[in-house]
């Protein structure tokens, strides 16, 4: 039984050491890259946008009062996207922002998605767009596979 | 019940040597020596994607997030290559099966809560990699094998391994 105890204490002591060395190194590494995280609380940006229902949602939709905006990569946007979304990734708002103003023509009600519980590429977006006067936009969290999961009807192609 | 041609015996010594074999326990280090470097390293190209993997499990509380997305992936690949070169094998392989018992309840947390997130494993990209019960088998065959290399690594194939194999050919060589 020593021998048992004695290799414990030592792999539990050597593994002490990798995660104080591993903990130090993550530190330093985050203390000298550019898009360094923030050490208090992570938040993903200040403010708050309204949800609107995946029901509301489709409601709008069919009176053409809603425009879709895909957060996601074009990639993905390809594949497959809510009907008549524009795509527009929150980093590439610039260049998007007076098609959406255009097609928007201060009727319709902007709405940002993205897929998946943990993405907040739509809320990101939408935030975005409050910031710049948007006050009406909206967020359908999870919104690809919830409006798939209804079986709405979605499109294809390219931006 | 024997078998006929195999005795009981022999089935027993047979199972013995293939579990003291030196390298089973090399080649489930170096496995996942290679897939803990590769997630860390993954992980620490795109920090504030991991960040958001963290959040979406409601596992952490927020003022953890940050330092968690830090310091996981470093700590994650110094265990990977700890595991490949062999060097602090029991400690390393210790901390691996650690590790992968902390993904094992967080994986299980969520999957009993049915989120529907990113698993976070080996891609950051939000809406990849979606959790599922599969991914707990895979949790546990990785956390056997570093277990079995806490227990049975005979430090074969390490590097410190390998320089000493040089020595002793070269010595050889020199001084038949």
């Amino acid at each position: 039984m020593p021998k048992v105890s004695q290799k414990l204490k030592t792999s539990i002591l050597q593994a002490a050491g990798i995660m104080i060395l591993g903990i130090a190194a993550g530190i330093l590494i985050n203390a000298l890259r550019p898009d360094q995280l923030p050490w208090r609380g992570y938040k993903m940006q200040n403010g708050s946008v309204e949800e609107i229902s995946l029901q509301n949602a489709w409601n709008g939709h069919q009176k053409g009062e809603v425009l879709f905006l895909d957060a996601r990569d074009s990639w993905s946007f390809e594949e497959g996207h809510l009907p008549e979304a524009v795509h527009c990734p929150p980093n590439a708002l610039d260049e998007s922002f007076p098609k959406i103003q255009r097609l928007l023509a201060g009727r319709m009600m902007p709405v940002a998605y993205c897929d998946g519980e943990g993405c907040h590429l739509g809320e990101d977006l939408a935030l975005a767009l409050k910031q710049r006067g948007m006050t009406n936009v909206k967020v359908l969290s999870n919104g690809w596979s919830r409006w798939m999961q209804a079986g709405y009807p979605v499109e294809r192609g390219k931006p | 019940m024997d078998a006929g041609w195999i005795s009981r015996g022999k089935g027993k010594a047979m199972i013995r040597r293939v579990l003291s074999s030196p390298v089973i326990a090399c080649v489930f280090r170096i496995f996942l020596g290679a897939i803990f470097l590769y997630a860390g390293l993954i992980k620490i190209l795109d920090p504030s994607g991991f960040a958001r993997n963290l959040i979406a499990y409601q596992v952490l509380p927020p003022i953890f997030i940050s330092i968690a997305a830090m310091t996981l992936p470093t700590v994650e690949v110094l265990t990977g290559i700890n595991l490949l070169l062999g060097v602090w094998i029991d400690g390393s392989a210790l901390l691996a099966s650690g590790l992968l018992g902390i993904f094992f309840v967080a994986l299980l947390l969520s999957l009993i809560r049915g989120l529907d997130i990113s698993c976070g494993c080996f891609s950051t990209a939000p809406g990849t990699d979606t959790i599922k019960w599969s991914f707990l088998v895979r949790d546990i065959l990785l956390m056997a094998m570093a277990l079995y290399v806490v227990f049975f690594d005979q430090k074969y194939g390490t590097v410190r391994y390998m320089i000493r194999f040089v020595r002793f050919s070269r010595s050889r060589k020199e001084d038949p």
